[in-house]
C-alpha cells in the first residue's frame, strides 16, 4: 500500500487525475488513499511534484539489521547502470554495499519461463492464462476481474524460485555457505513490496529495498575500481529479457501468447479475456508498468535507455549453461514452481449486499449522476462524476460535495486552496 | 402464489437497453463491456458475470456482423439475468443449421478479422440457461437467453 505524507501533499490532484483504478481522493486540501481500491502500481508515486507519495519499500538501515543478507535484484537492475558496467559487476557490487552475496536472478527466470510452458502444455481450462508475476497485475484482477482469478498461472516468480532454490542447494550440502540468510527484494515498483503482505509464497524474502534507494551507493561503488570479485562469475542467460516485455514467455514455441503493458492497456484487454474475445490465444504476459519491470516507478534510468542496454546485455556473446530439463521436470513434478495457494478474489464494492440493495445502491449512483456536469473537474475530490455517484451511494460523499451544488463547499475551497477574491491584495 | 406475486416476478428489477450498429468493428464489443460492468456493479457472482459476458459478447458480435442493427436488452429479476438480443437483419433460414457448430455464413472478410467461426450460437446455448432463439426471414430475429442467480 503506497502512503501519502499529509505534510508534504498540497492537494495539487497530479496523482488523483492518473489513478487508473480511481483509488485517490482529495480531502480538505490533501489526497487520501482508499486501499481496497489501491494496486499499487505507482503511477501517483511518478507524477506527484513533491514526493508526498512513499512506497512502503525497507529502509535500508532496517535491513542492515538482519544477519546474513542476500541480494535478489529484480532484472531491471541490470539495465540501470552506465554500458561500461557489465552485470557481473553489478552483481559483485551488491556484496561491497551491504549485502553478503548476491543471486543473479535471470538463471531463475529462464527456470520460471521453462515451467510456464510446461504448465500451459497440459492445461485444460479457460484461455489464456495470464502471467502472474506483475503483483499490481494480480491486486487489478482480485479486486476487477475476480472471475478471471483462475486464468492466472499458478506459478511462483522467478524471485521467490531463486530464494527457494539458494536455500535448497544449501540444505542438500550442493551449495557453501549458510543455510539460514536473508533474502532481500531489490525493487523496481511499489506492488513488489506490499506482496509480502498477504501471499504466503512471497514470505520467502524478508524485504525489499527500492531500486533508487540503492543507486547512489551501488553507482559510486562501480566508479571506483572494484578488486578482485569474490565469487564465481553468475550466468546471464536469456532470462535477462524478463526485465523488458516479452520474458516470461520466452520459452513459448508453438502456443500463441500476447505481451500486454500499462494499466489502461491492460484493463482493456482483461475485458476482451472475460468476454472470451481472446479464447484461442493461450498465454497473456501482463505488466504493470508499460514496457515491463524497466519502465518501474523505483527504477532510476529512464526507460528507453534501460531497454538499449537490456538488449546490449541480451546479446552479449556468453557462455550460459543450456537448462538441465530432467532436473527442472523433476522439480516442477515435486511441485517446486507451483504457488502454494491460489489466489483470492478481493471485493472493492465493499461488504457484499443483496440484489435488492446493489440495485437501490445503483439508483443513488444514476440519480447522483444526473445532477452532475460530467466535465470531471475533479474539484469535488474525486477523480471523476462517476466516481463522486459511486462514492455518494456508499455514503462516502454528497451532492453538495460538487460545487455546482454546494456554495459552502466552493468557500471551502477557497480557504484551503488561498484563492484570494477578485480585487484583494496580497 | 398470488396473481400479483406472478406480476412482480415478470417486472424486472432493473431494465436497461443499448443500441448495437451493425457494421462497425470499432465499437464492437463496447455495449457487452457496458453491461458486464453494470453487473459487476450490483455484485452478481464472478461465475455468472462471466457466463453473461460471453453471451453478450457473441450475440453482440452477430449484430455487428450480419444485422444493420439491432438492441441488447438487459432485464435482471430476483431469480435471474435475462438478455434479449434483437436485430433487424436478414433473419436466419434454418435455426438448426444455426445451431451446429462450426455452420457460418461469414463472408471472407469476416473471416479474415478473426470471426465466423460458427462457434457463436453454440458458445451462447452453452453459457446460458435458457436460450430462446425465434427469426423470421426478412425481418430479423430475437435472441433471448436468461442465467439462473443463484
Amino acid at each position: 500500500m503506497l502512503k501519502i505524507i499529509p505534510e508534504l501533499c498540497d492537494g495539487k490532484m497530479h496523482c488523483l487525475r492518473i489513478c487508473p483504478t480511481q483509488a485517490i481522493r482529495i480531502r480538505n486540501g490533501k489526497a487520501i488513499n482508499i486501499e481496497e481500491r489501491c494496486v499499487d502500481c505507482g503511477r501517483c508515486l511518478q507524477v506527484c511534484p513533491h514526493q508526498a507519495i512513499a512506497p512502503q519499500t525497507d529502509a535500508w538501515v532496517q535491513l542492515e539489521k538482519l544477519k546474513y543478507r542476500v541480494a535478489v535484484p529484480s532484472p531491471a537492475l541490470l539495465g540501470q547502470f552506465p554500458r561500461e558496467y557489465s552485470p557481473e559487476e553489478i552483481l559483485q557490487a551488491l556484496s561491497r554495499i551491504g549485502f553478503q552475496e548476491a543471486v543473479d536472478i535471470t538463471q531463475y527466470c529462464d527456470w520460471v519461463s521453462w515451467a510456464i510452458r510446461e504448465f500451459i502444455l497440459s492445461y485444460r481450462g479457460p484461455k489464456p492464462l495470464i502471467s502472474s508475476f506483475c503483483p499490481a497485475i494480480v491486486r487489478l484482477i482480485q479486486i476487477r476481474y475476480p472471475s478471471l482469478i483462475n486464468q492466472l498461472i499458478p506459478l511462483k516468480g522467478p524471485e521467490v524460485i531463486a530464494v527457494e532454490a539458494l536455500r535448497q542447494k544449501r540444505s542438500n550440502g550442493q551449495m557453501k555457505g549458510p543455510k539460514d540468510f536473508n533474502a532481500i527484494y531489490l525493487t523496481p515498483c511499489p506492488a513488489m513490496v506490499t506482496q509480502g503482505e498477504n501471499d504466503p509464497d512471497h514470505q520467502t524474502i524478508s524485504g525489499a529495498v527500492s531500486i533508487r534507494d540503492l543507486y547512489n551507493p551501488l553507482l559510486a561503488f562501480l566508479n571506483q575500481q572494484p578488486d578482485a570479485y569474490r565469487w564465481p562469475m553468475p550466468t546471464m542467460g536469456t532470462g535477462l529479457r524478463w526485465a523488458r516485455l516479452g520474458g516470461s514467455g520466452s520459452a513459448l514455441r508453438e502456443q500463441s501468447w500476447i505481451t500486454v503493458s500499462g494499466l489502461y492497456e491492460i484493463v482493456r484487454v482483461l475485458d476482451d479475456i472475460e468476454s472470451g474475445k481472446l479464447k484461442d490465444t493461450d498465454y497473456a504476459e501482463c505488466w504493470s508498468c508499460r514496457g515491463g519491470c524497466i519502465g518501474g516507478p523505483l527504477t532510476v534510468e529512464n526507460y528507453y535507455m534501460a531497454y538499449h542496454k537490456v538488449i546490449l546485455l541480451e546479446q552479449r556473446k556468453i557462455h550460459t549453461s543450456p537448462l538441465e530439463v530432467d532436473q527442472l521436470r523433476k522439480l516442477y513434478h515435486q511441485g517446486f514452481f507451483h504457488l502454494e495457494e491460489r489466489q483470492k478474489p478481493k471485493s472493492y464494492s465493499g461488504p457484499e449486499v443483496n440484489l435488492i440493495e446493489a440495485l437501490a445502491r445503483r439508483r443513488v449512483k444514476e440519480q447522483a449522476l444526473a445532477l452532475f456536469p460530467m466535465i470531471n473537474c475533479g474539484v469535488c475530490g474525486a477523480p471523476d462524476c462517476n466516481t463522486l455517484a459511486e462514492d455518494i451511494s456508499r455514503g462516502q460523499a454528497e451532492v453538495s460535495d460538487c460545487i455546482f451544488h454546494g456554495q459552502a463547499h466552493l468557500e471551502e475551497l477557497k480557504r484551503i486552496y488561498k484563492v484570494p477574491a477578485e480585487g484583494d491584495k496580497e | 402464489m398470488r396473481p400479483d406475486d406472478r406480476q412482480s416476478d415478470r417486472v424486472p428489477l432493473l431494465k436497461q437497453r443499448w443500441e448495437v450498429q451493425g457494421g462497425n468493428f470499432i465499437t464492437a464489443g463496447n455495449v457487452s463491456t457496458k453491461i458486464k460492468d453494470l453487473l459487476k456493479e450490483i455484485q452478481i457472482s464472478p461465475d455468472l458475470i462471466r457466463r453473461l459476458a460471453i453471451c453478450c459478447y457473441e450475440a453482440e458480435m452477430n449484430i455487428v456482423m450480419y444485422a444493420g442493427k439491432g438492441s441488447m436488452t438487459l432485464e435482471i429479476h430476483s431469480s435471474e439475468l435475462v438478455l434479449i438480443v434483437e436485430d433487424q437483419g436478414q433473419g436466419i433460414p434454418d435455426i438448426n443449421l444455426a445451431m451446429q457448430e462450426g455452420w457460418s455464413t461469414a463472408t471472407e472478410a469476416m473471416r479474415e478479422k478473426g470471426f465466423g467461426a460458427g462457434m457463436g450460437l453454440p458458445n451462447i446455448k452453452r453459457n446460458a440457461d435458457k436460450f430462446d432463439l425465434t427469426s423470421k426471414l426478412g425481418q430479423g430475429t430475437t435472441l433471448r437467453v436468461s442465467i439462473t442467480l443463484t
